[in-house]
């Protein structure tokens, strides 16, 4: 049998198919794990295998971003703001619904101590991808 | 991205086939590119120069944007 010619557009085409495939299946894994969890109730030992993977591929993706320089060209702090803002929000509700007996101040010093890991970690994410880019620059 | 590839094809006398058989690649590519629907590459670029013996310039920048 003839083998199919494959040229660089056919190469190109299968991999933006690819690539919606993987958003497609990688935002699937999310909203299963949210389903197993807060609709299912399930406790962890019953979906590991699932959230094992999701956090697997996020951290792939998360440290090709940063070895290749695409995460950040140069150091902004401030760029991390909002995002962390928002995520530290989302944390304290989630943690207000689900842990229904938390007091005010127990939700202040978790919602303080996830901004600083996130803003913490995000800066450090930042750092490693610039010196990567002024590595290249340097080259 | 206007091109003149068909136009130095037929120059030739060469069908998309004969031209696709020559650099490589499906004669849909070569309709694309024609059509200017699909961009290719720098190195298909000049294997297509090198096919039809035309330079870059010739193939695809237009007359009006050369300096």
């Amino acid at each position: 049998m003839k083998k199919m010619l494959t040229d660089e557009r056919i190469i190109e085409e299968a991999r933006k198919q690819n690539s919606m495939g993987f958003i497609l299946l990688y935002y699937g894994l999310l909203l299963v794990l949210l389903y197993r969890q807060f609709i299912l109730r399930q406790s962890f030992a019953e979906y590991w295998d699932v959230a094992l993977l999701f956090f697997g591929i996020t951290f792939y993706m998360a440290a090709r971003r940063i070895n290749s320089g695409l995460l950040a060209n140069k150091l902004n702090p401030l760029s991390i703001v909002p995002s962390a803002l928002i995520a530290a929000v989302v944390f304290v509700g989630v943690q207000y619904f689900w842990h229904m007996s938390n007091t005010l101040s127990e939700l202040v010093i978790c919602g303080l101590v996830f901004l600083a890991c996130f803003f913490g970690l995000n800066l450090l994410m930042q750092y490693f991808s610039s010196k990567k880019n002024d590595d290249l620059l340097k080259q | 991205m206007i091109n003149r590839i068909k136009l130095a094809r037929l120059e030739l006398g060469m069908t998309q086939q004969e031209l696709a058989d020559a650099v490589g690649v499906t004669r849909q590519t070569i309709t694309l590119i024609e059509k200017g629907d699909y961009n290719p590459s720098l190195r298909l670029c000049l294997a297509i120069c090198y096919a039809l013996n035309k330079t870059l310039n010739d193939l695809f920048w237009p007359k009006e944007a050369k300096v």
